[in-house]
C-alpha cells in the first residue's frame, strides 16, 4: 500500500479511494442478497427466468404479494408468528428478570453456567424430547408448546442481556432502597426494575426476533394452523416448487419486521449472541 | 412465588401505593424478603430443569432404547445404537462433512471478520449505519435467507452460474454438485455469520492499549510488519472467544441446511446434525437418533472445553 514515489497528496488520495473501494467491496455481498431477494419479488416470472439476468429492466410488479398472501392463509402465519413471538419473548422476560436479577446481586455463578449449557446443547437435542413430551400430552400443533418450546431461546437470552443491566447499576442504589426501609423483593419490584427499563425493551426486542427467526422448533411442533411464517415459506417450497416470486415476496415480508427492531437493538446484538461470556 | 410470576415487566408500581409504605409490614413478605435470593430465581430454575434437564436426561435415556413412539414402550437394548452408528459410513461420513463444513466455514470467517474489523475500525462518515449494514445476515431470518440463496444457486435460474459464466468461468451446479455443495454452503454460513466475528475482533480492537503500537512505530514497522507482531498477538484471547462461538454454532448448523439442500445431493450435505434430525424426527427412530444426538453434544461441549483450556492458558502467560 505505500505510495512512496507519488507525491504525498496524490498518495493520500490513493489511499482514500482504496479504503472507500474496500469498504464498498466489504458491503457488497450483504447488499446483493438483499437485492436480488427484493427485486426478485417485484419481478414477473418471465423476468425471473430471463438469462442474462434483468437486473433493474424489468417492469415491477405486486402479482408476487398478492399470489403469496392468496395462496396460502398468509394473515394467519403471520398472526401466529407475532403471537408465538410475542407470548415467548415476554415469558422469557417474566422469568429472566428477576433470575438476572438475582445472578448479578449474589453472584449465583452456578445458575448462569446452567443457563450457558441452553447455548451450547444443539437444538435438534431439545427436538426429540419436546417432540416426544409433548405428543404425550396430545399439545403438538398447539401455541402452548411452540411458545414454551421457544422460550429455551428467549429466556437465556433475556438473563444474559439483563446481568449486564443489573450488575451496571450502581450498589449505593440498593443501600439507599435498604435504609429508607425498603424491603428486598421491593427493592427489585421499585428500584431496580424501573432503572432498567431501556434493558428490559433490548431484552424482549432481541428475544421477538429470535423467537421470530427460530424454524427448527416451528418446523416440528406447529401443524397447519399454528405454522410460523418460517415454515410457512419452507412449506412453500415444497407444495409450489420453482415458484420463486411469491417465495421471494414471502421472504422479504418476514425480514421487515426483523430489520425495524435491529436498528433499534443493534448495539446489544453480539451480548445477545455471545450470552456474556465473552468476559 | 405467585406474585413474582404475575409481574410482567409492565410500568413499574402504582404511584399510589410508593413513598406512603406505613412501616408496618406483613410477615409473609418478609419471610420471602429473607429468602429472596432463592424466591427470584425459583421460576427460572424451574425452567431450567423442565426444558434443559428434562431434554438431557431423557435423550439419554432414550438413545439405551429402541423406539418408534407408538403404544409399545421403549424396549432397552444397551449400548446397540451406539454400536450401530460407530460400525455405519454414514455416521462417519457425516461426521467427516461436519468437520469439513465446519472448518472451512469457520476458516473464512475467522480471515474475512479480522480484516472487515481492521476496515471498520477505522473512522469514517457513516461508520454506524455501513455497520448496522455489514451486520444485518446474522440477524435476517435464516430460513427465509436461505430461501434467496437457494434461488441464487438454482442451477437454471441462478444468478451465481451466470457471473462464473460470463468472466469465463465453467458452468457449475453449486448446490447439486456432491463435491461443491458443502463449499457452497460454507459461503451461505460464512455470509451470514462473518459479522459476528468482524464485532467481536472489533469490540477487542477498541481495548487494545495504544503503547505496543506507538512502540512499533518509533521501531518504524510498517503497517504488515505491525499487524503480524503486535495486533494479532494482543488479539488472541478475542479471537479465540470468535472462533469458540462459531465452532459451536457451526457444528450445530441447521436452518441453511435444511433449506437449501436437506442433505442433499444423496447425502453430500448431511452433516451430523441433519443425520440426527432425519433419524429422530423425520424416520421417528427416536432411539437411534438420539444416540446421535449424545455424540453431538458431546462433539460440541468437547470443542468448548478444549478451547475454555486454551483460553485458560494464553491468558496465564
Amino acid at each position: 500500500m505505500s505510495a512512496s514515489t507519488v507525491p504525498r497528496g496524490a498518495g493520500r488520495t490513493l489511499r482514500r479511494i482504496a479504503f472507500w473501494l474496500t469498504l464498498i467491496v466489504a458491503l457488497a455481498p450483504a447488499a446483493f442478497v438483499f437485492f436480488w431477494m427484493v427485486t426478485s419479488s417485484f419481478k414477473q416470472q418471465v423476468d425471473i427466468y430471463t438469462i442474462p439476468p434483468q437486473w433493474l429492466n424489468f417492469s415491477p410488479t405486486l402479482d408476487n404479494y398478492r399470489s403469496a398472501l392468496e395462496q396460502t392463509p398468509f394473515t394467519r402465519y403471520m398472526m401466529n408468528s407475532l403471537l408465538v413471538a410475542t407470548a415467548s419473548s415476554l415469558f422469557g422476560l417474566m422469568i429472566g428478570l428477576p433470575a438476572a436479577y438475582s445472578i448479578a446481586r449474589y453472584r449465583q455463578s452456578k445458575l448462569s453456567l446452567s443457563l450457558l449449557t441452553a447455548r451450547l446443547l444443539p437444538g435438534v437435542a431439545y427436538l426429540v424430547p419436546f417432540f416426544v413430551a409433548f405428543t404425550a400430552l396430545r399439545m403438538v400443533g398447539s401455541y402452548p408448546a411452540l411458545i414454551l418450546s421457544h422460550v429455551i431461546i428467549t429466556f437465556p437470552l433475556t438473563v444474559f442481556i439483563m446481568v449486564n443491566f443489573f450488575a451496571g447499576l450502581p450498589a449505593e442504589i440498593y443501600d439507599a432502597a435498604e435504609v429508607d426501609g425498603c424491603g428486598r423483593l421491593e427493592t427489585f419490584w421499585r428500584i431496580a426494575l424501573p432503572l432498567t427499563r431501556p434493558g428490559m425493551l433490548t431484552a424482549g426486542i432481541l428475544a421477538f426476533i429470535f423467537s421470530w427467526n427460530d424454524f427448527k422448533m416451528a418446523l416440528i411442533l406447529s401443524d397447519g394452523d399454528t405454522r410460523t411464517l418460517p415454515v410457512a415459506v419452507f412449506n412453500f417450497v415444497h407444495e409450489a416448487s420453482l415458484d420463486w416470486g411469491p417465495m421471494m415476496a414471502y421472504a422479504t415480508i418476514i425480514m421487515i419486521p426483523v430489520l425495524i427492531l435491529t436498528l433499534f437493538a443493534q448495539r446489544h446484538i453480539v451480548t445477545g449472541m455471545t450470552m456474556g461470556s465473552v468476559k | 412465588m405467585s406474585q413474582l410470576t404475575e409481574s410482567p415487566p409492565a410500568p413499574p408500581a402504582r404511584p399510589a401505593g410508593s413513598g406512603s409504605m406505613p412501616p408496618r409490614r406483613r410477615p409473609l413478605l418478609d419471610w420471602l424478603d429473607r429468602y429472596d435470593r432463592y424466591i427470584l430465581p425459583a421460576p427460572a430454575v424451574i425452567v431450567v430443569v423442565a426444558m434443559l434437564a428434562f431434554p438431557i436426561v431423557y435423550t439419554i435415556y432414550l438413545s439405551f432404547h429402541q423406539w418408534s413412539g407408538g403404544l409399545r414402550p421403549p424396549q432397552w437394548i444397551g449400548l446397540d445404537n451406539f454400536t450401530r452408528a460407530l460400525t455405519t459410513g454414514q455416521f462417519w461420513g457425516s461426521l467427516w462433512r461436519t468437520a469439513y463444513f465446519v472448518i472451512l466455514s469457520v476458516g473464512l470467517q475467522v480471515v474475512i471478520g479480522v480484516g472487515a474489523a481492521l476496515l471498520f475500525h477505522r473512522r469514517f462518515p457513516g461508520r454506524g449505519i455501513a455497520r448496522t449494514f455489514f451486520m444485518f445476515p446474522m440477524i435476517a431470518t435464516p430460513a427465509a435467507v436461505a430461501l434467496v440463496w437457494k434461488m441464487m444457486y438454482d442451477p437454471t435460474i441462478g444468478v451465481f452460474n451466470y457471473l462464473v459464466q460470463s468472466i469465463g468461468g465453467p458452468t457449475l451446479l453449486w448446490t447439486s454438485d456432491a463435491n461443491l455443495v458443502i463449499p457452497a454452503l460454507a459461503i451461505v454460513d460464512t455470509w451470514m455469520w462473518t459479522p459476528l466475528v468482524m464485532l467481536i475482533v472489533l469490540a477487542g480492537l477498541a481495548a487494545l492499549p495504544q503503547e505496543p503500537f506507538e512502540a512499533a512505530k518509533v521501531d518504524g514497522a510498517g503497517p504488515i510488519r505491525t499487524f503480524v507482531s503486535v495486533t494479532l498477538p494482543l488479539l488472541r484471547p478475542v479471537l479465540l472467544v470468535a472462533v469458540l462461538f462459531r465452532l459451536i454454532d457451526a457444528i450445530k448448523t441447521f436452518d441453511i441446511i435444511k433449506v437449501i439442500t436437506d442433505g442433499g445431493p444423496g447425502q453430500a450435505s448431511e452433516t451430523l446434525n441433519l443425520y440426527a434430525f432425519k433419524q429422530g424426527l423425520s424416520y421417528l427412530h427416536f432411539g437411534y437418533g438420539s444416540a446421535l444426538l449424545v455424540f453431538l453434544t458431546l462433539l460440541v461441549f468437547g470443542v468448548a472445553i478444549v478451547f475454555t483450556h486454551v483460553r485458560a492458558r494464553t491468558e496465564e502467560k
